[in-house]
């Protein structure tokens, strides 16, 4: 079942398009993301949902309903069953956390038991008195996700909530509010530009670039299969080196590689773009069977190092980027040989040699 | 002295980024029509006052002006006013910037106490302080001794401001001076200093523009200033072209003043990344020159205070007797209250559409409107009057002349400035992003106005009505020429008294009206303790 279908809609201030023919469904009790840039018109995106803006062209439909169709319909925001969480949390600074929790019930409802079961769930119970400047970035955000969802709506939508957190909190808080999401079974849409945010917590991801989503997938299938090299670029780090397709694989410096996907050669050889990712660059001692490099950078993060290698052959990308888990037995300077393993993504190349789509 | 809130709040930390407030420019409403007409027209009666000295100068042509511009009067005039007016500035400067830094940044014992004592006279209409002079010691006059009571009675002015600015500037900008190898004085003369500046330079216009506005207590000292002769060649001389042209050359002192000011801030900004400073910073030691400094303060508090209420005190238990004809304190109080309460209200509603205008729909047209409703700060009192009085006499046959409504309408120009301040803070309490989330709550829009808005603004509101409440009831100059025919206020009554030396009789008025000025003061200060970006700083 979808809870949000968007069709074809347009958006501009002034002369500025900001949305050019946006096409979007989310399923009932998804989570889905919605990644880009800044400056994409993500928030804007979810303000026309919200009902706080009007579109300029196209449909928005809400379990069924028509709530934006320019000409036809319009439903206000407080009819939408929609949830907002803004970027600050945006308490109400001169209620309480009760208060603040309950503003959207009804009168009698205010001082229920909803309140309460909702101040249990993000384990604050005791803290329903305090005022919103009393609270911690972190119980904000988590109050302002429970006011949102105290109306049961039927779609809550998320404007970065974690931007404006610490680093150190944002995990957690990241983790408790798709516990939350889950537990109320809502559907929810969050906007984001950060890529590990939407591809650890979301169902689905839409990325969203010049005005329109250009690929919105799974959070694997948009990592493994994405759509071009920007999308390629955008989640997730990666080496993008030139190759020849042929049957089904793919010839490079690296040797002749599967290629993962839909990516078969037409008639004869074509020109490509390789996508292969760090952690499929594999390094092994010198003077055994690969590429010839040396070490130029590591950078240690504990639970893997990220290993930049100086390639000393021709590849197409004189620095290649390797993930490595455990010990990296490899000094800066020291001799390597590098392989690459696994299926990766190609792109034909057009003949003008500048566009690149993908493999047919 | 009004502007002391003002700008105490111009300098306190900046607010926080208005949570949820939409990235402004892309997506700016529509400006609705009925609001900006609303704005345009406070606007144009606010400027009515300039615009009438302009226009009949203008008609009176440059051959009539001349005469009356350059004798030897103005010159005498001018040399006076922006001489006492220097003096008095610099000498509040470094009263009340090294009042502010004793009680903020050292360990002065009873610094409470003296935060309070010294603020106090802020509150003491000016006139009433050289009245307390006077009356005690009656040889006093002439430069020196304006000079005297005038910094004693404005230099919270400056205090307030600088003492707001100490507690916000990030002390570790010292430690970081000292830690480059800096003494304490150069510390304080390139750190200290560098931060209070603007704050200061603040308090000091505001302290030239009460001394080029000022009448009732030059008056009562003798000492002849641009508003005193103003005065008399209205009331007394009947002179309205003369009064015309010195009030030009006033007004033009003023807008110097004020554009001075914004000169000097245009370069630098004072940034701190991180928010506000929690850290309380260690109390410099005051050592061996301790006992100097309190003496210091015993002596300030003492003659700014201490005379002026010593004097009030002492003639309301010496009493007296007059020939004038007794009008009850009661019904004097009662005019006073009345006629501030409703400028207070005109006031703080004429400001709501512009404060509107420049929160929520920012433009460059909600910016000239804002602006130029501040030009009415470069308008002393008197001449606001005075141009009222005129505009009623010759396009209206002295349609209103000397009415409620005329009298209400000049307090509402005069402060409106203030109340714009505290209107436009209160309407920043509540971001459209509030109203947005609520609505998506399932909220009404009148729900959301009611339960989210108004809340959030009324403080700030209540607030504005407070300030332009408390400027009235101590207000004297305009008063004097608009009060309707048998009113009398506190002011004019106290007036009336000292005027004919029945110190006695004069006495009770001056100490009711400081009362009553008392309770907005107390309220006033509560609401600024209150503004989010304190209470998060205190959270």
């Amino acid at each position: 079942m979808t809870e949000l279908a968007i069709t074809d809609l347009h958006k501009s201030f002034g002369t500025n398009a900001v949305l050019t023919g946006v096409d979007l469904t989310v399923p009932t009790g998804s989570l889905t993301a919605i990644l880009g840039p800044s400056g994409s018109g993500k928030t804007t995106l979810l303000r026309l949902i919200a009902g706080f803006e009007r579109i300029d062209r196209g449909t928005i439909t809400l379990g069924g309903t028509v709530v934006d169709a320019p000409g036809s319909a319009w439903v206000a925001s407080e009819r939408r069953r929609i949830g907002y969480v803004p970027q600050e949390g945006s308490l109400f600074p001169h209620l309480t956390v009760r208060k603040n929790i309950g503003f959207g019930l009804p009168r009698g409802a205010r001082d229920g038991g909803r309140v309460d079961e909702l101040l249990e769930l993000i384990g604050m119970a005791g803290l329903g008195g305090r005022y919103p400047h009393q609270l911690s970035g972190g119980q904000q955000q988590r109050v302002a996700l429970v006011r949102a969802l105290a109306t049961r709506p039927d779609l809550v939508l998320l404007d970065e909530p974690f931007s404006a957190l610490d680093p150190s909190l944002r995990a957690g808080v990241r983790a408790d509010v798709r516990r939350l999401l889950r537990a109320a079974g809502a559907t929810a849409l969050l906007v984001t530009h950060d890529q590990d945010e939407a591809l650890s917590l979301a169902d689905r991801v839409a990325v969203i670039r010049y005005g329109r989503v250009c690929q919105c997938d799974t959070p694997q299938g948009l990592y493994d299969d994405p759509t071009d090299t920007e999308v390629a670029g955008f989640v997730g780090e990666a080496n993008l080196v030139p190759g020849v397709l042929v049957n089904g694989s793919v010839r490079t410096a690296f040797g002749e590689l599967p290629c993962h996907c839909r990516a078969a050669a037409r008639n004869g050889a074509s020109d490509a773009v390789v996508l292969i990712r760090p952690e499929q660059v594999k390094l092994c001692p010198a003077g055994q069977a690969g590429l010839c490099g040396r070490v130029l950078e590591r950078e240690y993060h504990g639970h893997d190092s990220v290993i930049r290698v100086q390639s000393e052959e021709e590849t197409g990308a004189s620095v290649i980027l390797a993930r490595i888990s455990g010990q990296v037995p490899y000094a800066v300077g020291c001799p390597v040989a590098v392989t690459v393993e696994g299926p990766v993504v190609a792109w034909c190349v057009e003949p003008d040699g500048s566009q690149v789509r993908r493999a047919p | 002295m009004s502007a002391t809130v003002l700008r105490e709040h111009e300098s306190a930390p900046p607010l926080p980024p208005n949570p949820g407030a939409p990235p402004a420019p892309a997506r700016r409403r529509a400006t609705p029509r009925l609001l900006l007409a609303a704005g345009v027209l406070a606007a144009l009666v606010l400027l009515l006052p300039l615009a009438f000295l302009i226009l009949q100068a203008a008609q009176d042509g440059w051959s009539a002006l001349h005469p009356l511009l350059f004798r030897s009067l103005t010159a005498t005039l001018l040399w006076n006013t922006v001489s006492l007016t220097a003096v008095v500035t610099v000498l509040c400067a470094v009263i009340g910037t090294l009042a502010a830094w004793c009680v903020e940044r050292t360990d002065l014992p009873g610094r409470r106490i003296w935060a309070v004592l010294v603020v106090i006279p802020v509150g003491i209409p000016d006139f009433v302080t050289s009245f307390g002079w006077k009356s005690i010691f009656p040889s006093l006059g002439g430069f020196w001794g304006a000079a005297l009571v005038m910094s004693l009675a404005v230099y919270p002015l400056v205090y307030l401001p600088v003492a707001a600015s100490l507690r916000s500037a990030d002390p570790a900008q010292e430690e970081v001076a000292r830690s480059l190898g800096l003494g304490r004085v150069r510390t304080f003369w390139r750190v200290t200093l560098a931060q209070v500046k603007v704050a200061a330079l603040g308090g000091c216009v505001l302290v030239a523009l009460v001394m080029l506005a000022e009448y009732g207590a030059f008056e009562i000292l003798g000492f002849r200033t641009f508003t005193t002769e103003i005065y008399t060649e209205f009331l007394t001389g009947f002179n309205g072209p003369a009064a015309c042209a010195l009030s030009l050359v006033l007004v033009v002192l003023s807008i110097f003043v004020l554009t001075g000011e914004g000169l000097s801030r245009g370069r630098g900004r004072q940034a701190r990344t991180g928010g506000l400073a929690a850290r309380v910073p260690r109390p410099h030691r005051l050592g061996r020159s301790k006992l100097a400094v309190l003496a210091g303060f015993f002596a300030l508090v003492g003659l700014a205070l201490g005379v002026p209420v010593g004097a009030i005190v002492y003639w309301m238990l010496h009493g007296g007797t007059s020939t004038l004809p007794s009008v009850s304190i009661l019904s004097a109080a009662w005019h006073t209250v009345f006629y501030a309460a409703a400028a207070g209200l005109v006031a703080t509603l004429a400001a709501l559409p512009i404060a509107i205008l420049s929160v929520r729909h920012p433009g460059r047209m909600s910016s000239v409107l804002e602006r130029s409703t501040y030009l009415v700060l470069a308008v002393p009192g008197l001449v606001v009057a005075l141009a009222l009085t005129y505009v009623s006499e010759r396009y209206a046959a002295g349609f209103l002349y000397q009415s409620t409504a005329m009298l209400i309408l000049a307090y509402a120009i005069m402060f409106f400035p203030l109340a714009l301040v505290a209107v436009r803070a209160s309407v920043a309490q509540a971001p459209p992003g509030l109203e947005e989330v609520g609505r998506s709550l399932g909220r009404s829009r009148l729900e959301v106005l009611w339960r989210l808005t108004m809340p959030l603004v009324a403080p700030g509101l209540a607030a504005a009505f407070c300030l332009v409440f408390l400027e009235v009831v101590t207000e004297l100059t305009a008063t004097l020429v608009l009060i309707p025919t048998g009113a009398q206020t506190l002011a004019t009554q106290f007036w009336a008294f000292q005027s004919n030396i029945s110190y006695g009789q004069a006495a009770p008025y001056a100490g009711l009206m400081i009362l009553i000025a008392a309770i907005p003061s107390y309220v006033l200060g509560r609401w600024f303790d209150r503004l989010p970006s304190r209470a998060q700083a205190s959270a």
